[in-house]
């Protein structure tokens, strides 16, 4: 299904179209960065759906991954501050995102690698959660890893074919 | 993106043998040439004894150009292409908002000769999904993600004819509201409306194997409740 606010644009990435041969990724949402200067991106902040138990490396499916870290390196927000641009992986908790090669090429490029596992409620009728999204690789932020306030747990993503509107806040916000 | 770049592309193994069997040495000019976002591909770059170019990625891969000219031509596409801005994943992919529904045809008929399938076995039913599904991963194996993108609006028109004509919905050019964007759906019966442009494009650009027969057929059955 299509989700409100999913992402229908689709961000370059060079190094994966020299990889792989494609050109570009669609992540499935994004999010606006604001950082305390004022400056905003509206796109700075790649928001990936997995629930396929896979580890998440570089090479995932012909180099998603490079492209998504690439793709978001080059945004605006990239400039704000290191891992100011970042991507956020909304998985099942049997996908692994932070393999060593992942890891180091968003460290490399100043990207934030960000995770958060979606649970299911005890309740009867199965209820999605979004639990607190939370940094992997947090040195790229140095020493003031940007956290405000308390993690957010979302439980208003009841069923497939509906989606949080205002996504952005899965994490408490940064 | 202009393709007229002559590209090979090395295995570990084959990126190994070609070094050693070419005569190739690390060029530290060329690698510092290269743009710092692209350091995980063009990690390593070798001139060989053949006078081609081996670049090789952090995972050991490579990137075989016949010249240097056309690894600086790979580089300055590359360079081009990060400068685009975001597209929308179906500009240029279907016709006007105004002519698609009348284009529906036609896109069907481009689908039946790019896959060189008989038309008259695109009938529009579910089960015909299972042909088009075939086609699409015996053309995977010879080529891959632009070919597929060439389809995208065709494959959007078939699959929205599978459903509407199964659950007995009609089209609808839903527009998105605070922008130009907008999409090609299916309305049931019942008011329901199968949005499914974006599942149709990661299904075919982003799945390991595709299988548009589920996808009709999920969007068939979740409509028909």
């Amino acid at each position: 299904m299509a989700y409100p606010n999913e992402n229908w644009y689709l961000f370059t990435s060079p190094a994966r179209q020299a990889q792989s041969g494609v050109a570009s990724v669609r992540p499935d949402f994004t999010e606006r960065v604001i950082y305390t200067s004022g400056q905003t991106d509206d796109h700075g902040s790649f928001v990936e759906v997995k629930a396929t138990g896979a580890i998440l490396n570089l090479s995932y499916y012909r180099y998603q991954i490079l492209g998504h870290i690439d793709a978001v390196s080059r945004r605006p927000a990239a400039s704000f501050r290191r891992g100011a641009a970042r991507v956020l992986f909304i998985t099942t908790s049997d996908t692994t995102v932070s393999p060593p090669d992942t890891i180091a090429e968003a460290n490399r490029l100043g990207v934030g690698i960000w995770k958060a596992i979606v649970c299911t409620t005890t309740q009867p009728g199965g209820f999605l959660q979004v639990g607190p999204a939370v940094p992997l690789n947090p040195e790229v932020y140095g020493t003031s890893i940007p956290l405000s306030g308390a993690a957010g747990v979302r439980n208003d993503l009841a069923l497939p074919g509906t989606a949080p509107a205002g996504l952005e806040d899965a994490d408490g916000g940064y | 993106m202009a393709r007229n770049i002559s590209l090979q592309r090395l295995k570990k193994k084959e990126v190994r043998a070609y070094i050693q069997d070419n005569g190739c040495s690390l060029d530290p000019s060329l690698n510092s040439q290269t743009p710092v976002n692209l350091l995980y591909v063009f990690n390593k770059t070798y001139q060989c004894a053949d006078g081609k170019i081996l670049a090789v990625s952090k995972a050991g891969t490579g990137n075989l150009y016949n010249s240097v000219n056309d690894w600086q031509s790979e580089l300055d596409e590359l360079v081009e292409l990060g400068k685009r801005e975001p597209v929308h994943i179906l500009y240029n992919q279907i016709p006007s908002a105004e002519r698609f529904m009348e284009e529906i045809p036609s896109m069907i008929s481009n689908i039946a000769k790019k896959f060189e399938i008989n038309p008259f076995e695109l009938d529009k039913t579910l089960e015909s999904m299972l042909i088009l599904d075939k086609a699409i991963a015996r053309n995977n194996q010879l080529s891959y993600a632009n070919n597929n993108m060439e389809i995208l609006g065709s494959l959007i028109a078939y699959i929205g004819e599978v459903i509407r004509i199964t659950i007995n919905g009609e089209w609808l050019i839903k527009q998105d509201s605070g922008s130009s964007a907008w999409e090609p759906v299916i309305v049931a019966q019942n008011g329901k409306i199968a949005s499914f442009c974006i599942i149709v494009f990661d299904e075919l650009y982003e799945a390991e194997e595709s299988s548009f027969y589920d996808i009709a057929s999920m969007l068939i059955k979740i409509h028909q409740q």
